[in-house]
């Protein structure tokens, strides 16, 4: 069978990492091919502070929640390695802080030592009057995405730099199964009113004395409205900006200078930090994420597609857990075509 | 009252906190910081400097408790001002674990430090030879920045500074009114108290900028400390070793105890290795003594002795022993007026 994926950021990556994982012994020969216009380090995954938390409150869908779950309980898992140095992954603790007290997060069973503030931390952020710590990941895209590239090209996966016009191009090429990973962009390939930038700016800062994220919510503004401060392994991600609806992917020195300002009056001492660059990037929110089955009549052919897109600010949080979904809903194919082991009988 | 001429010996992490505490307290005093070694030539220096107590068996828990919460609330309060980076204070979370439940689970410093709860199980689960732990964020004070930055505050409080060897108490008798003693391992010679005696330590600063907390052996042998630009991996505790050279059979030991606990270590690369000599005694000495020298009798106050604790201890040590010149200067005004 030949699988096309269209999308080379975590969710492409990984996705193919899963088919494969699952199906190379099952299904003989699977060819695994990547298409995308960007590759690290030029994806949105990359641009990312690649620190694992979904929104607060999963609004009852406890299927995203589960899918957060097996993201971090898999790579919690390799820390016990040395190789979760080449994949990017290490722990890192924090404070999310509210202005008002809040029900417990959706992810709180998840994450490691999770508990309440105490009064004494909350006098560490004047303006803040309740929050939580805990235990997180970090999952840096500009590592973790090469250490998936290199994963799946020592296992034949082959990836071609083109921006892919419709799935009816790849299906004519002879892929039997189209896995749409396409993010931001998906609505290029197929119209999807649900699916909208929620444009970010951040700021990247040499401040190593940080050893703590920061994140502030503000129910009024919504979600990544609010400064937060992330430190990653080099440098320190500072933002605070989610602009639903606006597709610039420049910088701006407006937003600049508020993601600066909020965030010095949150950590003072990052007046002393080096500012080393800007970046914007398209979450690619959506009210849930796509992720489902498609057959697409073209003439007398039926194009199998699967959706795994609209991961918003949370697709490095949920990656894993929609890569595995995504390899089932690909294994349902693999029986009705009858390609799998029963076939060999 | 007329200008009280006070001299600290002794540059380290306590010699200066003494220094700054009585200069900013008592301007009416000069006050001088004497040594032959500064920043970054002393044992503060190569100290990680990560907030952590012991128990001294002879000195009363409540003065314990408040030397640790002193040193603790000065170093938090600059560690929340815009001088957090130049200073080298930071906050750093982590956990401090157990191969066997310790006798007392809640040590005595629990309340002066931040969040302090026990490990869950799923966090002692990274943790195989170990079975009870502690979880806390504490601070960092890294020495080879905050002493030059305390030293500035020293200055601008109108402190003298002077580079010089002495040997005995006596070279200082004519020039001072106070002599403030922290002198660390040199008390030994200086004062004559072979109670002090180095317990030998070495660490190795090594390059692994993913790492953000701080994992800790109760048995305080074994510990990685993030820092600012390097994390310190350590250690060794050697008593009565006097040796300042590295020894490789402890970097080996080191590297394979701290990798044990912490796998990702196998990545990083040693930048440096450092020995230092940890001032110990069975409690420290802070306190105030008249001693006759040639010609007069001086009072000296004692500020010495905190083995491994010294950064912890510094600024609650200080205020002691500012409370204890305030004491000799009060009896020097008693003596005046007889």
């Amino acid at each position: 069978m030949r699988v096309a994926v269209i999308g080379a950021g975590v969710i492409g990556l990984s996705t193919a990492q899963s088919i494969y994982e699952k199906y190379h012994s099952i299904v003989s020969p699977l060819t695994i091919e990547v298409y995308a216009d960007r590759f690290t380090p030029l994806t949105t995954s990359d641009g990312a502070a690649g620190f694992w938390q979904p929104y607060l409150y999963d609004k009852g869908n406890v299927q995203e929640t589960k899918w957060n779950k097996e993201t971090f309980d898999y790579l919690l898992s390799f820390l016990s390695s040395p190789e979760s140095v080449q994949m990017g992954i290490f722990l890192q603790s924090g404070y999310n802080l509210c202005s008002e007290q809040a029900p417990d997060p959706s992810f709180k069973d998840i994450v490691l030592g999770f508990r309440q503030l105490t009064e004494r931390e909350l006098q560490l952020f004047p303006g803040y009057t309740y929050g939580w710590f805990n235990t997180a990941l970090m999952v840096e895209g500009k590592t973790y995405l090469p250490w998936l590239m290199e994963w799946l090209q020592k296992r034949g996966v082959k990836f071609y730099q083109r921006t892919i016009k419709s799935f009816k191009e790849l299906a004519e090429t002879g892929a039997d199964v189209i896995i749409n990973c396409t993010g931001m962009r998906s609505g290029q390939l197929q119209p999807d009113p649900e699916l909208k930038p929620g444009r970010g700016q951040i700021v990247k800062v040499d401040a190593p004395w940080l050893k703590h994220w920061i994140l502030t919510h503000n129910f009024s503004t919504g979600f990544y409205n609010s400064p937060y401060i992330i430190p990653g392994s080099r440098l320190v991600t500072v933002g605070g900006i989610c602009q639903i609806g606006n597709w610039n992917e420049q910088n701006t020195s407006f937003d600049h200078k508020k993601i600066w300002e909020d965030a010095c009056q949150l950590e003072p001492s990052l007046k002393h930090a080096r500012i080393v660059e800007d970046w914007t990037g398209l979450r690619p929110v959506r009210s849930k994420v796509r992720l489902e089955r498609e057959a697409i009549m073209s003439g007398a052919t039926t194009i199998e597609v699967i959706h795994n897109y609209g991961h918003g600010g949370f697709g490095l949080t949920i990656h894993r857990g929609c890569a595995e979904e995504a390899a089932r809903l690909f294994g349902q194919i693999v029986e009705q075509k009858g390609k799998g082991p029963k076939a060999r009988l | 009252m007329k200008n009280v001429r006070v001299v600290v010996v002794g540059a380290g992490v306590i010699g200066v906190s003494t220094a700054v505490c009585i200069a900013e307290a008592l301007p009416f005093c000069s006050v001088t910081l004497l040594a032959d070694k500064f920043s970054p030539d002393t044992t503060s220096d190569g100290a990680a400097g990560i907030l952590f107590a012991a128990k001294f068996p002879d000195i009363p828990l409540e003065r314990q408790k408040r030397w640790f919460k002193d040193t603790f609330d000065h170093l938090l309060a600059v560690a929340q001002s815009q001088h957090s980076p130049e200073a080298g204070v930071m906050l750093s979370s982590g956990w401090q674990i157990f191969k066997e439940v310790p006798a007392e689970r809640k040590p005595f410093w629990a309340e002066s430090v931040i969040g302090f709860r026990f490990m869950t199980e799923e966090e002692l689960k990274r943790f195989p030879d170990h079975k009870f732990g502690h979880a806390f964020t504490t601070l960092k004070c890294e020495c080879s920045s905050y002493l030059p930055w305390l030293e500035n505050r020293f200055r601008k409080a109108g402190g003298q500074v002077e580079q010089r060897t002495i040997n005995s108490l006596q070279e200082l008798s004519n020039s001072y009114d106070i002599i403030v003693n922290c002198s660390g391992l040199g008390s030994r010679t200086l004062v004559g108290d072979n109670q002090v005696y180095p317990v030998r330590g070495q660490v190795l600063k090594m390059e692994a900028p993913w790492l953000q907390h701080f994992i800790r052996d109760g048995d305080g042998k074994t510990y990685i400390y993030p820092g600012m630009h390097s994390v310190t991996v350590g250690g060794t505790r050697q008593e009565d070793d006097w040796r300042l050279d590295v020894d490789e059979g402890d970097t080996d030991s080191i590297l394979k105890r701290c990798s044990r606990l912490e796998p990702s270590l196998s990545h990083g690369k040693v930048l440096s290795k450092w020995v230092g000599l940890r001032p110990s005694r069975r409690n420290p000495r802070v306190e105030k003594e008249l001693v006759q020298l040639p010609g007069r009798r001086v009072p000296v106050v004692h500020n010495y002795g905190h083995g491994g604790w010294g950064v912890t201890l510094a600024w609650g040590t200080a205020l002691d022993a500012l409370g204890l010149v305030r004491q000799c200067l009060q009896e020097m005004q008693l003596q005046a007026k007889l």
